[in-house]
């Protein structure tokens, strides 16, 4: 008999939130149908839970706190114990290993010793976009003098050349122990036992002393925590928060899982000189890469020891936390999500499962499990409605195909599947603007792509070479699986959660049959019993197409800083490139992150009740961010709408923009009636009706922005650039 | 600087001296393409039919005899005899509508107007009374046999039908769009006739809020003007039809474009910000007419044009039937093409299909001088510059498209023509959008989806067959009785 113990999910993401509350992050994937009674699909978060019954699902009320402030979402942690080491996937198995818990030998789980290590190096990484300005992805990494260093000093512009107007004060060197001191935060590890009941939760802050699990027990350690504000003039930019923690970690107090908990979602900037007057913060003047700035999000490794009441104890196989920005759309699922790309690497490249790859070629008589890998993507297609200002054209398609069924003949549903979905091997069809799926693609491409697993799959479903059902995973199996089809894929540029790392071999446990199975960051060990004294602990880390081992804060460093310039900016842009065709080029707007990003969204508030048939209907929808704080959204040009015009007020707005759920979720009050006075408003008979929206449409809810028409651009359908427009303002006569 | 002499409003005004001019169409080439008297007499003439016209269209046209057909057509169309009750009207409304084929039609077999929509868009066009513009679709006989000797109003036999297969030489499908005439128009340039319109309401459609047809109310009677005139006409060589498009000469203004190359900012990269290249550039705050026409009020800026009301937010008193919105329409492109030379291959056929269609225009409404149908013009026309080049599973999303040879030969083809055709009553919204600014960006020969239909009865979902690509879909008709006969079927026969 073999005991291994390994902590699912394998990766999983925690959301940042402004309020000391929280829930706990989606165990379920968006765009899996729940209940076929209610219609109920997957991924919302779930309510607190002490471990001792089932969680329940939130409601649209459960996202803010008393005080209005955004919950944070904690990722969740369990254990499961396998009796035979894993060599295929999926694997099947596994039980859950709670407090109390027994092994098939007898032996119970009297406690679990958790230690994190979050660290947020973004700072102290390369810029996304390359020394031509250009986003090349993973690319960029083959050569390395292409790379430029975020808070490096720049070189002497060349004559005739302007200054960066927010350079970088750091020398040119990843390694140079004053980056390392300055840029880096790093709190450390935070160890915390189950058997603490969530009594004792573990800060990564400076008042918290860093610890860690050896040897069955947990140590504290004198370790050389960095935060900004040590070595720098920082100044927040909300009240007086500077970034003092990452977040924290508890336990559930019954079952003894670990939950860890994000930042606040805060920002920091480095205090600038100005010509007249005080210091003030830094200019945010890109969507990624901001020089002087910081935010609190980070990752690392999430590791167990768990100990038996014969005084044996099991090193669980190691999990991997990040956290990141809150995922306003929970339930809408991308059509290629952070699952699609890892899955698709780890089959391709991993020999995750030789029947369906082997030999450098998809295998023709694989047959793939229908609800598992072509009905997503069909479902993704369905729900994009719900963020996106599609047209009526466009909607009844993704509700045609969001409809098939196993039972149905692929060619009857999709005569032409070639001509519908866009091949990701075709260069020709990369800039194919009305090929599926229509969003704007990764670096170097005009639109998306699924991926070749995808591809593959769906047309090994369309040669009817398909099962039904599902495929048969492990619970923990499909933890790993949920968590990651939650997260954004296919355009990095640099994304959401992750970014075009997680295509990279190099990132994961590659040898991964025996005790860790698949999908395992390639973590470096940390002694924490033997630190340096004053030296930071961690260094350059995992460098894309290298063989370095994966420290904490390696996998967040890859995305934008702060996060909060990408999120708002990227609503709708014309295609990238946007190669001219007889003269002309394409001036559509096309959705960035649509599942991950809304862009634009039916405000509760609009709803309207229809008592002939005693149902809830969407109203008029209006941009997810919208209104008129700082210098507000609004905006003469389509291309810049639904965002604020400038990053900093997104700095400050982030957290009141609403969350698009289900109407299930969202209970029916008189309160929500609708304000505006131009709609007629059809009374809702007291005690009679639903008690929610139904789960026909997904709403806005707990937006704090404002729902008066007036206060928004207005939304029409697929709209395009107003490329022969320029702002009243540039008049000369 | 050339002079538009259309539309006829300026005309009307006293002279060209009051038409603005138009700097963009200066280099343009000389044109002689107008209708001989020949031609005029044939589309004007009662008795005479244009079938031999159609069928013997020359397999290697230039470009002036498309703009010459279609006006011919157009003359044809609009030339009175008398209908089945005795009465004269023009002779498009004596043809068919396309709900009498299909018994699930859900409107119009009493010849009722309900179409408020524009496709692609989902925009209602709004006059400046603020009344709802109403569209209604009319097909000639040859459309009619071919679609009735082939059952293709049966969604199973047209969805087995060949592929391959283009609508006959002849066949002929018609757009019309309508004003309500309101109080004290001055109706004197305009085709106006008696119409039962059905009335609209704010209701609900799929799961949203959507303007819709108040099946609850009778018709109502009014009086309607022609506004504009969509003409899908298939001849020799070009099953995909001759796309042609004609409005009325006082609807909208047109975009008086900056002379080329007096502007530096023009082609946009994907943030909206930089921009390089041929695309010109327009003030928001430019005044494009200092005029009132049908659809547009004198003195609007650019930056108010053409913008969108869909039916989803946009609301109706349902007591009068109007918005408090109206739609301030302006046309972007006189002829249907961006205004400047543009690069590559086409440039001097599209500067000579521009040119054709202004000569046409100026010398036809010259010859048919004092006729109530000299307030239309022709806006443009579009087609493919191969012949029989229309293959099933075809989008047209670019200008330039690749089709195969009976032999299976894959060859270049090309739209060409008026490249970006739009009627500004019927396409009003998506004039800009090169996604949707021409006949065929839509009218191709794809797969069509449609949305599962929900159950009057019990409320269930049903999902609907998909139409097959084939070269029939080219007809939107066809696409839609598909949609409107399985619905009715199901309702009349529920799956168990």
């Amino acid at each position: 008999m073999t005991d291994i113990i390994r902590i699912h999910p394998a990766i999983n993401f925690a959301r940042v939130g402004n309020s000391d509350e929280y829930l706990v992050s989606p165990e379920t994937a968006a765009g899996d149908l729940q209940d076929p009674n209610t219609g109920l699909m997957g991924g919302l978060p779930t309510r607190p839970n002490d471990g001792s019954g089932p969680d329940q699902l939130i409601q649209s009320t459960d996202l803010r706190d008393s005080q209005g402030r955004l919950k944070r979402q904690a990722a969740r942690f369990r254990l499961y114990h396998y009796d035979q080491a894993q060599n295929t996937y999926p694997a099947g198995g596994g039980t859950e290993l709670t407090l109390g818990a027994q092994l098939p030998d007898g032996r119970t789980v009297t406690d679990i010793l958790w230690t994190v290590h979050l660290a947020n190096k973004k700072a102290n990484n390369f810029e996304i976009e390359n020394d031509q300005g250009e986003e090349s992805g993973i690319e960029a990494y083959q050569d390395p003098s292409t790379l430029v260093l975020r808070n490096a000093v720049p070189p002497p512009p060349k004559p005739g050349e302007k200054p960066p107007v927010n350079p970088g004060r750091f020398v040119n060197d990843i390694n140079d122990t004053t980056r390392l001191t300055a840029l880096v935060i790093d709190p450390g590890p935070r160890a915390i036992k189950a058997s603490s009941k969530g009594a004792a939760p573990q800060e990564f802050n400076q008042a918290t002393p860093a610890s860690f699990s050896k040897d069955g027990q947990i140590r504290s350690c004198n370790y050389p925590q960095t935060f900004p504000s040590q070595n720098l003039d920082t100044l927040p930019t909300v009240g007086n928060a500077l970034i003092s923690t990452l977040g924290g970690i508890n336990t559930e107090a019954q079952s003894g899982r670990l939950l860890v908990l994000p930042g606040f979602g805060l920002t920091n900037g480095i205090a600038t000189p100005q010509q007249n007057g005080p210091e003030a913060l830094p200019p945010l003047e890109g969507a990624i890469d901001n020089n002087n700035w910081f935010d609190d999000v980070g990752d690392g490794p999430v590791n167990a020891t768990v100990l038996f009441d014969d005084g044996s104890r099991i090193e669980a196989v190691a999990g991997w936390v990040v956290t990141t920005d809150p995922s306003y759309a929970p339930q809408t699922r991308n059509v290629v999500s952070t699952w699609d790309d890892v899955y698709d690497t780890w089959v391709q490249q991993l020999a995750l499962q030789p029947e369906l790859f082997r030999a450098g070629q998809f295998q023709s008589s694989y047959q793939p499990r229908f609800d598992s890998t072509v009905l997503p993507v069909f479902h993704a297609a369905m729900l994009q409605q719900w963020n996106t200002n599609l047209n009526s054209t466009a909607i009844n398609g993704h509700l045609s195909v969001g409809a098939i069924k196993a039972c149905d003949d692929p060619t009857q549903k999709i005569p032409n599947l070639k001509s519908l979905i866009r091949d990701p091997s075709s260069e020709a069809e990369n800039s194919e603007g009305s090929m599926m799926p229509l969003s704007l693609g990764d670096s170097g491409k005009s639109f998306l792509s699924v991926s070749p697993t995808q591809y593959f799959l769906l047309n090994q479903w369309y040669g009817n070479r398909f099962q039904p059902g599902a495929d048969p995973l492990g619970p923990g199996e499909k933890m790993d699986r949920a968590v990651l089809e939650n997260g954004l894929g296919g355009r990095y540029s640099p994304g959401i959660e992750l970014t075009f790392i997680v295509r990279d071999v190099n990132l994961y446990q590659q040898n991964w049959q025996g005790d860790s199975g698949p999908f395992r960051i390639k973590a470096q060990p940390m002694d924490y019993s033997n630190l340096p004294s004053k030296a930071p602990v961690l260094s350059a880390g995992y460098i894309p197409l290298g063989s370095a081992q994966v420290q904490p804060g390696d996998l967040s460093k890859f995305m934008a800083l702060p996060w909060h310039c990408d999120y708002n900016s990227c609503g709708t842009h014309l295609p990238d490139p946007n190669p001219e065709k007889a003269g002309v080029t394409n001036n559509t707007l096309y959705w960035s992150w649509p599942g991950q990003r809304p862009f634009a969204v039916y405000p509760q508030a609009h709803c309207q009740y229809n008592p002939e048939n005693e149902r809830w209907y969407y109203g008029d929808q209006m941009f997810s961010i919208r209104g008129n704080q700082g210098q507000g959204t609004k905006t003469p040009l389509p291309q810049q709408q639904g965002r604020f015009q400038q990053y900093i007020d997104f700095v400050h707005s982030w957290q009141d923009v609403g969350f698009i759920i289900q109407g299930t979720q969202v209970p029916v009050s008189h309160d929500t009636l609708t304000p505006d006075p131009n709609i007629p408003c059809a009374p809702y008979p007291e005690g009679r009706g639903p008690d929610n929206y139904g789960a026909g449409i997904f709403i806005e809810v707990a937006s704090h922005f404002s729902a008066k028409l007036d206060d928004s651009d207005k939304v029409v359908p697929w709209s395009e650039a107003s490329s022969m427009t320029k702002p009243a303002t540039t008049t000369a006569s | 600087m050339r002079n538009i002499r259309y539309p006829s409003v300026w005309l009307l005004c006293g002279a060209s001296l009051l038409a603005p001019a138009y700097a963009a169409y200066d280099n343009l080439p000389e044109s002689d393409c107008s209708l001989t008297q020949e031609m005029l007499q044939l589309a004007t003439d009662p008795s005479a039919d244009l079938a031999k016209e159609y069928a013997n269209f020359p397999a290697d046209p230039d470009n002036c005899m498309f703009h010459q057909i279609s006006w011919q057509t157009f003359l044809w169309l609009t030339t009175e005899i008398t209908n089945a009750q005795g009465k004269k009207v023009p002779r498009f409304l004596t043809f068919d509508r396309p709900e009498s084929l299909w018994s699930g039609a859900p409107y119009g077999r009493n010849g009722e107007f309900y179409e408020f929509v524009q496709a692609g868009s989902d925009g209602v066009l709004v006059d400046q009374q603020g009344q709802p513009v109403y569209y209604s679709q009319y097909i000639n006989d040859t459309f009619v046999d071919f679609v009735s000797g082939n059952d293709l109003s049966q969604p199973g036999a047209l969805s087995a039908f060949n592929a391959n297969t283009p609508f006959p030489i002849g066949s002929m499908e018609l757009k019309s769009s309508w004003k309500v005439v309101h109080d004290g128009m001055d109706t004197s340039g305009f085709y106006t006739m008696k119409a039962d319109l059905m009335q609209l309401k704010n209701g609900f459609a799929g799961n949203g809020t959507s303007l819709v047809v108040d099946t609850s109310k009778k018709p109502v009677t009014k009086e309607v003007a022609l506004v504009g005139l969509h003409i899908g006409l298939v001849v020799a060589n070009h099953p995909e039809m001759i796309w042609a498009s004609f409005e009325q000469d006082q609807n909208a203004p047109v975009v008086d474009w900056p002379e080329q190359g007096s502007d530096d900012s023009p082609k946009l990269d994907s943030d909206g910000q930089k921009a390089t290249g041929a695309l010109m550039v327009i003030n928001q705050d430019t005044v494009i007419s200092d005029q009132d026409w049908t659809f547009y009020q004198k003195g609007t800026p650019f930056e108010e044009c053409n913008a969108n009301q869909p039916i989803s937010s946009v609301r109706i008193d349902e007591a009068t039937q109007t918005f408090a919105q109206r739609t301030q329409v302006c046309r972007l492109y006189a002829t249907g093409n961006y205004p400047y030379p543009v690069a590559g291959p086409n440039q001097q056929a599209i500067q000579t299909n521009d040119a054709n269609v202004m000569h046409l225009n100026d010398t036809t409404l010259a010859q048919i001088k004092g006729s109530l149908w000299a307030n239309y013009f022709e806006v443009g026309a579009i087609w493919f510059g191969q012949n029989d080049a229309l293959n099933p599973n075809e989008k047209y999303a670019q200008d330039d498209f690749t089709y195969r040879d009976p032999a299976g030969l894959p060859l270049n083809g090309n739209l060409t023509g008026s490249r970006m055709l739009s009627n500004a009553t019927i396409e009003t919204y998506t004039q800009l959008a090169t996604a949707e600014n021409n006949c065929f960006r839509c009218h191709n020969t794809e797969q069509n989806f449609y949305p599962p239909h929900e159950m009057a009865s019990s409320g269930e979902t049903e999902s609907l067959e998909t139409l097959p690509g084939k070269n029939v879909n080219i007809s939107f008709i066809l696409r839609n009785g598909f949609e409107w006969q399985q619905v009715a079927e199901l309702e009349t026969n529920p799956k168990l």
